[in-house]
């Protein structure tokens, strides 16, 4: 390193102010979730796990995480396998469309989410599916594909085509190939990718906004409601929960990753 | 191992071409590989020997011709029901795999009980002599160790083809003499058929019944290693294999005997190649083959003679490498065993004495002729 | 037996392709086709209903140009734009000049220091946008910290939740990473030998800063701007959660035209605008690099 003559100490301070913002909202959202009062007064003066019990067990705030974990691994199954497949497509095809199939894949990510969001709520009206399962389960994974897809591209273009060449000339049909050699190999691509689809879908406000109904609400919903409607502190135990479940997962790949061998 | 014999291969006007705009890779090659024979397909990168290769294995399409392997055309098998042993360049073992399951893998593709893959698997590994890192990951054992397991893995289903591709490539020159020689015991004793493609030419020279030499998408010659070396039929494969004094000019024909004259030499040839009688053309003469006197000397019968100026002398251990240009220009060099050199020393007068039967004449091919028909020699060792 | 001895056929007729058999065996096992399910999705759930959106703006309620008529003249559309693209102007500013410093330090000190100031810029990326913005409910109200801490240097109070600069505040806050990454990713490979070159040359550091760092800098810049200026262009929860509806967003017009109002064309014409700026400002990034790359950065947009 060396250089740091440059780092004058005005430059550190404002760098640990911008560290500051960016980290705010976990250091409040945090103690928030354990007070014992009836409000957003920050910080507490006293402490309980009121709101996590509340979070846990009120209908309210149960039914929607539960529907949000329904809707997310759904999801996940879903947008991952169908974004592996077109993985394997775009990567392996020398075909000259294959930039327009990327392209289209990557769009659902470039175009604003409340353009999407608004374009399905407004072609789901007119084929019945709003307020349905199946109707938020198909909007999310349009909007999770694109992660797979490039979690899953990235893989397959760092694997070196001479192992499945390998495996062919061994005698593997391409489906054993597939299964023993391709896939092992780029598991940990394909498992960011799921992970990504999960997170994608279990943070999805907007879409899920217009699409809920009485019977389906997923809990970024519920939060929305909560926040605009009332003072309720449960927000906060649910952000935490979120926060820390994000994060775990986030992080399991790289966990697994440095825990296999080589 | 037991009972492995080799396959036959055929090769019939093979070619290969990706796009209708460029010229094909693989050009019209034809080849006949006999059982059990080790036969190396050399040639500079991009001459068309892996892409030949490549189509032997399943892994490029043919856009014209046949491969048979005993008389039965693979043309259209996918690789993995060819049958085929290979070897890749880096090994290319299964990194999340140990190495005995590495070497399990085509058996178990062959639906062999568990106990005889287990029984093959450790003989073959025996055979390496790496039974001690069966349960090591590729990324825990070294290149050469790697490139032991990438062998046993390619043979241990007892294919009747192996098929080799730089497979020495990535190693240092000390481990790949090493596993050259146990490349040629595991043909001798397995006895099938090895295509072994390189870029090296001492490697070709070292391991091969037959040498292919590929320039250009095409096979300029075939042969065995001393075939090559005395006759080679072009100046490419001249010039590939081995080192070379060329000397240019026309080809005539003068009393019975084919001669080259060139500017102010003619050197004379018993090489019966009349077709090439009339055409510009070259005489290819090995540095082995020519023998340094200083000063004047007594020309005998049936041997050419040439002026020259020892310009430069390289030790070589066992060998000294004289270097020199001949009054009519032509720089080239000779070799002088250790113990047997003449006195020759830089700036020296010398005479070039070889014998006629020792030049060989090929033709100039696209090789301009004019101009300066000197700085031809090629050092195509190191 | 390793050779199978099935004889398929003879390609000996020449330059007449096998491929027909062979399209199997030489590309095997991954055709174009696996694409298939994909693109079938994002066909009728994504590219349609946006069509039909987009198409929608020029025919309902009947065919022409009316709802962009309407657009220009019901004297709130044009406005809640106009603020929009302010809004994301600001934002995007602002977002800049936290993020350049914050990175410029990131390439400056060593790798532990580096390594939590990337979490930092991290753990933001990955926390619930929702849980975020509510956190910055609590922060903006009227007795809370920010107020507090203003009150302690004797300001304020400032009236911030339900207000402009408390949504841009938030905004700020959640497109923070967005700035800072692919910043970072352009500063850290500027060789910074040039910097001691330029003074070596007897350029003062701040002329060499400006004269050699900052255009070395500026694919970082570009890139991280557009990506949040697109994305503040479309954002919806934020505005929604914090701003008042007197000051909304084209996001939130758009969201009471068509799930309110039902007015699909009026709605419709407002998301055609939004989508020309996204698409017109994208062009004008993949001038500075590679389209990939800029998608690559964008990992998490707003949902």
């Amino acid at each position: 390193m060396g250089v740091n003559r440059h780092a004058n100490p005005a430059l550190r301070l404002f760098s640990v102010l911008v560290g500051s913002f960016l980290i705010a909202p976990i250091l409040v959202v945090v103690p928030l979730s354990f007070t014992d009062k009836d409000s957003f007064e920050f910080p507490p003066r006293g402490w309980s796990l009121h709101y996590y019990e509340r979070f846990f067990t009120d209908p309210a705030w149960r039914e929607p995480l539960l529907a949000s974990l329904k809707v997310a691994i759904m999801v996940t199954l879903m947008a991952t396998i169908i974004g592996t497949l077109a993985s394997f497509a775009i990567t392996r095809s020398r075909r000259r469309g294959v930039a327009v199939l990327q392209g289209l894949l990557l769009a659902p990510m470039i175009v604003p989410n409340v353009i999407v969001a608004l374009a399905i709520y407004t072609a789901f009206l007119r084929w019945g599916l709003v307020g349905t399962v199946e109707g938020l389960v198909l909007a999310h994974v349009v909007l999770a594909l694109p992660f797979v897809v490039i979690t899953v591209s990235a893989g397959l273009r760092t694997l070196d085509p001479r192992l499945e060449r390998a495996a062919a000339s061994l005698g593997a049909s391409p489906l054993a190939t597939f299964r023993l050699v391709t896939l092992p190999l780029i598991a940990p691509g394909v498992m960011s990718g799921a992970v990504f689809a999960f997170v994608t879908s279990f943070d999805e406000a907007v879409i899920s906004l217009y699409l809920q109904s009485p019977h389906l609400r997923t809990l970024p919903v519920q939060m929305f409601t909560s926040v605009t409607s009332d003072v309720d502190p449960t927000i906060a135990a649910g952000s935490t929960v979120i926060l820390v479940v994000t994060t775990a997962l986030i992080l399991l790949p790289d966990f697994l990753k440095r825990r296999a061998p080589q | 191992m037991t009972d492995m014999r080799g396959a036959a291969i055929r090769l019939s006007s093979v070619t290969k071409r990706y796009s209708e705009h460029q010229p094909p890779v693989v050009n019209d090659v034809c080849l006949e590989i006999a059982a059990g024979e080790f036969i190396t397909l050399l040639g500079p990168s991009g001459s068309g020997k892996s892409t030949t290769l490549n189509m032997i294995a399943g892994f490029e399409q043919l856009t014209a011709g046949d491969i048979l392997i005993d008389g039965v055309s693979v043309a259209s098998l996918p690789p993995y029901k060819r049958g085929l042993g290979m070897v890749f360049q880096h090994y290319a073992l299964f990194p999340h795999m140990t190495i005995a399951q590495n070497v399990a893998f085509p058996l178990q593709q062959r639906k062999m009980r568990k106990r005889d893959i287990q029984r093959r698997v450790d003989d073959v590994l025996d055979l390496v002599g790496l039974a001690h890192l069966r349960d090591r990951l590729p990324g825990q054992i070294s290149g050469g160790q790697a490139q032991r397991v990438a062998l046993a893995r390619a043979v241990v289903f007892e294919p009747h083809v192996l098929l080799m591709d730089e497979p020495l490539g990535a190693l240092d020159k000390k481990l790949r003499e090493q596993l050259q020689g146990e490349i040629a015991r595991m043909h001798r004793e397995l006895g099938i058929t090895f295509i072994f493609v390189t870029h090296d030419q001492e490697e070709a020279l070292a391991l091969s019944d037959r040498i292919a030499v590929f320039e250009g998408g095409r096979i300029e010659q075939v042969g065995t290693a001393q075939e090559l070396y005395a006759r080679p039929a072009s100046l490419f494969a001249a010039e590939f294999l081995g080192e070379s004094n060329v000397f240019h000019g026309m080809i005539t024909e003068r009393r019975g005997r084919v001669s080259l004259v060139g500017e102010g030499f003619e050197v004379l040839t018993d090489d019966g190649r009349a077709g090439l009688v009339g055409t510009a053309g070259v005489v290819v003469v090995r540095p082995e083959r020519i023998r340094l006197t200083v000063g004047d000397v007594a020309v005998e019968h049936d041997v050419n003679a040439m002026t020259a100026t020892v310009t430069h002398i390289v030790y070589q251990g066992s060998y000294r490498k004289v270097a020199f240009r001949t009054d009519a220009g032509t720089t080239g060099s000779a070799r002088e065993p250790a113990g047997a050199e003449s006195s020759a020393m830089p700036g020296d007068r010398v005479t070039l004495c070889w014998r006629v039967g020792d030049g060989v004449i090929v033709p100039a091919q696209s090789v301009p002729v004019v101009g300066l028909p000197g700085d031809a020699l090629v050092e195509s060792t190191s | 037996m390793p050779i199978s001895s099935t004889p398929i056929m003879s390609a000996s007729a020449p330059e007449r392709p096998v491929r027909r058999l062979l399209w199997l065996s030489a590309r095997p096992w991954y055709g174009v086709l696996l694409v298939v399910p994909a693109v079938c999705l994002l066909a009728t759930v994504f590219a349609y209903p946006v069509a039909a959106l987009i198409w929608l703006s020029f025919a309902d309620p009947s065919l022409g140009l009316e709802n962009y008529h309407r657009l220009l003249t019901d004297g709130v559309s044009l406005l809640v734009l106009l603020r929009t693209l302010r809004m994301a102007t600001i934002v995007t500013l602002v977002t800049l000049l936290l993020a350049y410093p914050y990175a410029y330090l990131m390439t400056l000190v060593g790798r532990r220091a580096r390594s939590v100031m990337v979490a930092l810029v991290l753990l933001p990326f990955w926390t619930s946008l929702m849980a975020r913005t509510f956190a910055w409910i609590v922060l903006l109200q009227d007795n809370g910290p920010i107020n507090d801490l203003l009150a302690m240097v004797g300001l304020g109070p400032l009236e911030l939740a339900g207000t402009e600069a408390g949504v841009t505040i938030g905004m700020t806050q959640v497109l923070l990473p967005f700035m800072t990454l692919p910043l970072y990713g352009t500063l850290r490979t500027i060789d910074r030998r040039l910097l001691d070159a330029a003074i070596g040359l007897g350029a003062r550091p701040l002329t060499a800063f400006r004269r050699v760092y900052l255009p070395l800098s500026m694919p970082g810049v570009v890139a991280g701007a557009m990506m949040v200026y697109i994305l503040a262009l479309g954002f919806y929860v934020t505005p929604a959660m914090l701003g008042s509806p007197s000051e909304s967003m084209i996001s939130q017009l758009m969201t009471v035209r068509i799930t309110q109002l039902l007015d699909f064309g009026a709605g419709g014409a407002l998301a055609t605008v939004l989508f020309l700026l996204t698409l017109l400002l994208l062009a004008l990034v993949s001038r500075f690099l590679s389209p990939s790359a800029a998608l690559g950065m964008s990992t998490r947009g707003e949902r």
